[in-house]
């Protein structure tokens, strides 16, 4: 809960090989059922860390179970194998239940802007919500406003007078607010223009390891997340095919797939050149 | 001369007592075989250029100014002529290939739907048709692929098909508003290059409407940058990604992570 | 998405517009469209005559020119001078037995909807929400309800318990709520799924905190359309039931029972057409303002031009 007074010594932790990891994902596997009867493997024997105060970037292609991953993760899906620990405690299914007190340190931020806010709500009353969870935080709705560069009076008004890129900033503003020490993103930028991308992806990087949170990262686009990631981790159908620091991934990838991933991204320089 | 030539186009949209200017003096052209790139932010005006162009304005629109299409005059023009040249010379992809198409018709019936109705072709050349054009653009297996349900492709190889339906009636002018952008970063390339292939054999006049800077660095020739309805930049691909002249264009570029703007 | 009035919120380079566009694209219609609601020409006619109507229920002590019981006049006399509608079989004066009639039969229909309104949508949303063993017991109830048409089942129910208003109530709320169940569990599940929902699970809310919370807000408007719509039908089935003397017990005025009376007098034709005359009139102005309601509320028909996208 109290995340913000961690974040001195959480910095000095900074390595997800110090200490026990925050979150940790033990050889997790995840099936959903076929409509002809069989399984469908979503998630397959993924193992991952993730220390304090860290951005961890998870890339690949759609259908490549990134958001199972990130369900997974918030105990919005149950696993068929493996375990998922965060902070020494077992994260458990949600099912119809009450989200467990020891788990409320795991907020996400949803991909879709325009269906992650509620249309009859006033954001106030939205924020509210997120902050009653972290009685002991420094947050208020203005200065969570403000932290996202969003004027106050925002607070009065509805999800529908809002551009996509500033609902996702309130979302990001409520994920936030609840104190969470682990912030999940699931696309947050996918639907958003390319111009804006990077400028939600920094500032949630930003607000997170500020506010002493750490965060997993999800998105297709590679560019976005050396922007703004310690560690990538790159995932391609069910499984983690390469983790290594945002470095050696982007100048020396090893895995195919992560090269392949690579070369296709286009290059900003007017060249006139069709990557791949 | 240019294929298409827009000027002073103006879109404004009354609802209620409330006017919205949409467009507002856009002028830009299109040139057989090279592909006009229009970049903006969302609200920009981008793609409502390329539905003026189909004649696909929005209900209760008001169009004023000129699209010239080799020397016939668009805007204005009356809805039964428009619909003639609509999908014959001028077509159109959209962003999402899932959507585009009607799940319940195979592939083969969608994409010589069009070539039936106005070039009154019997079912078994359109079909002969359509297997050759889905060949050009790349789907696996064009002959099989004509007898199946849209369900059954990957969005890419959608995508590709909705590329093959654009170019079945030998269009001079295509519109591709956001196509790679529903892809996956490795499929976006094949489209890409799919795109910069049909522009450069068909002599297409394509406009190419984006979000992206990457895409356009990759495959378009001219470059317009448009914001709040307004044209604020046309130039050459490298000119305006490399040495913008307007501070907007800088903006966005800059805001892109990896881009490589000289000071 | 969306093409609004730009403005630069921040000094960075910012390429959104804040949207303050009056083309309103998104959910507030509760708050903004319930006034508007009835301004289209049908709910304008609508909320006329239901004005018309309560003012003639609330004052029919002082409209009614006569004693709606006392059997003063002769018998079966057509309209005049002095019994503007007419006197039925016993002599009692119509007009005056109509306006009393409407006293008890507008509140009747109004509450037996909200009752049933009420009941239905708390179960479907329980059966939406819940899923599972507590979805199939409700719904399959409800699918049982649904088997038979609605009067008949609603005769039998009456019958079984007597006639007279209050049972003619009960039996109309056995049969109505499941419409509600039905909608508002559908509209509950799609709710459910939805991401502002389970970022509220995530920051803790228990089921009946999100329920009513975040769901409810979302889905009332379309429970609301159908039970405006559904006043008519309520007072519709009242007066069948009466009709078949399973409402309101003589000598209490009633049209449903008036028109019930006037069928075996074919001469005298104003015993039943006016009473019919109210029905047809109330019934038509709630589904005026019903449709009214539902073409402003609904998303998909309220849409105008404006969410163009870009």
């Amino acid at each position: 809960m109290t995340s913000i007074d961690q974040a001195p010594a959480a910095a000095t932790a900074h390595s997800p090989a110090s200490g026990a990891p925050l979150l940790e994902l033990d050889s997790v596997a995840c099936e959903y059922k076929l409509d002809g009867g069989g399984r469908f493997r979503a998630v397959n024997g993924v193992s991952l860390q993730l220390g304090r105060s860290e951005v961890l970037g998870l890339v690949g292609e759609s259908g490549c179970g990134k958001s199972t991953l990130a369900k997974l993760i918030c105990g919005l899906e149950k696993p068929a194998d493996g375990s998922i620990t965060f902070d020494g405690h077992p994260v458990r299914a949600l099912g119809l239940k009450k989200r467990a007190k020891e788990l409320l340190g795991i907020q996400m931020v949803f991909q879709n802007p325009y269906a992650s806010l509620n249309p009859r709500r006033r954001i106030r009353d939205q924020l509210d919500d997120a902050l009653a969870l972290n009685p002991d935080g420094t947050w208020t709705v203005e200065s969570l406003l403000e932290a996202v560069d969003l004027p106050a009076d925002s607070a009065q008004r509805y999800s529908h007078s809002f551009s996509g890129g500033q609902r996702q900033r309130i979302a990001i503003a409520r994920a936030l607010a609840a104190g969470p020490k682990v912030l999940v993103g699931d696309e947050p930028i996918a639907s958003l223009d390319a111009f804006l991308q990077a400028r939600i992806a920094r500032m949630m990087r930003d607000l997170a390891i500020d506010s002493g949170a750490s965060m997993i990262f999800i998105s297709h686009d590679l560019s976005v997340v050396r922007d703004i990631a310690d560690r990538v981790a790159v995932m391609e159908a069910g499984r983690i095919v390469e983790v290594g620091s945002t470095e050696q991934i982007w100048n020396d990838p090893n895995h195919p797939y992560t090269q392949k991933l690579l070369a296709a991204i286009p290059k900003v320089d007017g060249k006139g050149f069709i990557p791949g | 001369m240019s294929m298409i030539s827009i000027r002073d186009l103006n879109l404004s949209v009354t609802a209620g007592k409330k006017t919205t200017h949409i467009l507002k003096d856009v002028s830009f052209d299109l040139e057989a075989g090279r592909i006009t790139g229009v970049a903006g932010a969302s609200g920009s005006g981008k793609t409502q250029t390329g539905l003026a162009v189909m004649g696909l304005s929005p209900t209760g629109a008001e169009l004023s100014g000129s699209i010239d299409f080799d020397g016939v005059e668009l805007v204005g023009m009356p809805a039964k002529q428009h619909n003639r040249l609509r999908g014959v010379q001028l077509s159109m992809v959209f962003q999402d290939p899932a959507s585009a198409f009607h799940p319940m018709l195979t592939v083969g019936d969608q994409i010589t739907d069009h070539l039936r109705h106005h070039q009154k072709v019997s079912k078994k050349v359109a079909l002969a048709k359509a297997v050759e054009i889905l060949g050009r653009t790349r789907v696996p297996h064009p002959e099989e692929a004509v007898k199946k349900y849209p369900h059954q492709f990957s969005g890419g190889q959608l995508q590709r098909i909705a590329f093959a339906s654009a170019i079945i009636c030998d269009p001079k002018v295509l519109i591709a508003d956001e196509p790679t952008t529903a892809l996956d970063v490795t499929v976006q390339a094949g489209i890409l290059r799919l795109l910069r292939e049909l522009c450069d054999d068909l002599d297409l006049a394509v406009l190419l409407v984006t979000h992206d800077f990457g895409v356009l660095s990759s495959v378009a020739d001219t470059i317009v940058v448009m914001k709040n309805g307004v044209v604020v930049e046309t130039g050459e691909r490298e000119a305006v990604i490399t040495a913008p002249q307007h501070e907007y264009t800088r903006s966005l570029i800059e805001s892109l992570p990896g881009a490589e703007v000289s000071p | 998405m969306s093409i609004g009035t730009p403005k630069q919120p921040t000094n960075t380079p910012t390429t959104e517009a804040v949207r303050r566009d009056p083309v309103d694209p998104g959910l507030k219609r509760w708050q903004i469209r319930f006034p508007k609601a009835l301004r289209t020409p049908l709910g304008f006619v609508g909320a006329g005559i239901l004005a018309l109507w309560l003012i003639a229920a609330i004052f029919a002590p002082l409209l009614a020119p006569f004693d709606a019981l006392a059997q003063n006049f002769p018998r079966l006399s057509a309209p005049n001078g002095e019994n503007l509608l007419g006197t039925d079989t016993l002599g009692r004066d119509v007009l005056s037995r109509i306006l009393v009639a409407a006293r008890t039969t507008l509140p009747a229909a109004v509450f037996v909807v909200i009752c049933s309104a009420l009941l239905g949508s708390v179960l479907g949303a329980i059966a939406g929400y819940f899923g599972r063993a507590v979805d199939e017991i409700i719904m399959r109830i409800a699918d049982l309800v649904f088997a038979f048409p609605t009067i008949i089942l609603a005769m039998v129910i009456a019958a079984a318990l007597g006639p007279g208003l209050k049972n003619a109530i009960i039996a109309i709320l056995l049969v109505s709520w499941p419409s509600y169940a039905r909608v508002t569990r559908s509209l509950v599940m799609t709710a459910r799924g939805s991401e502002y929902v389970i970022a509220g699970r995530l920051l803790g809310f228990s089921a009946g905190r999100s329920l009513a919370r975040e769901i409810a807000p979302n889905v009332i408007s379309p429970v609301v359309v159908l039970a405006t719509l559904d006043v008519g039908s309520a007072i519709l089935t009242m007066a069948g039931l009466s009709f078949l003397s399973l409402g309101a017990v003589p000598p209490t005025p009633d049209w449903g029972a008036m028109i019930s009376e006037g069928v075996s007098q074919f001469a005298a034709w104003w015993i039943a057409f006016f009473p019919g005359l109210c029905i047809l009139t109330i019934v038509m102005a709630f589904n005026f303002i019903g449709d009214s309601l539902r073409d402003t509320l609904d998303p998909h028909t309220a849409q105008e031009v404006g969410e163009t996208t870009s």
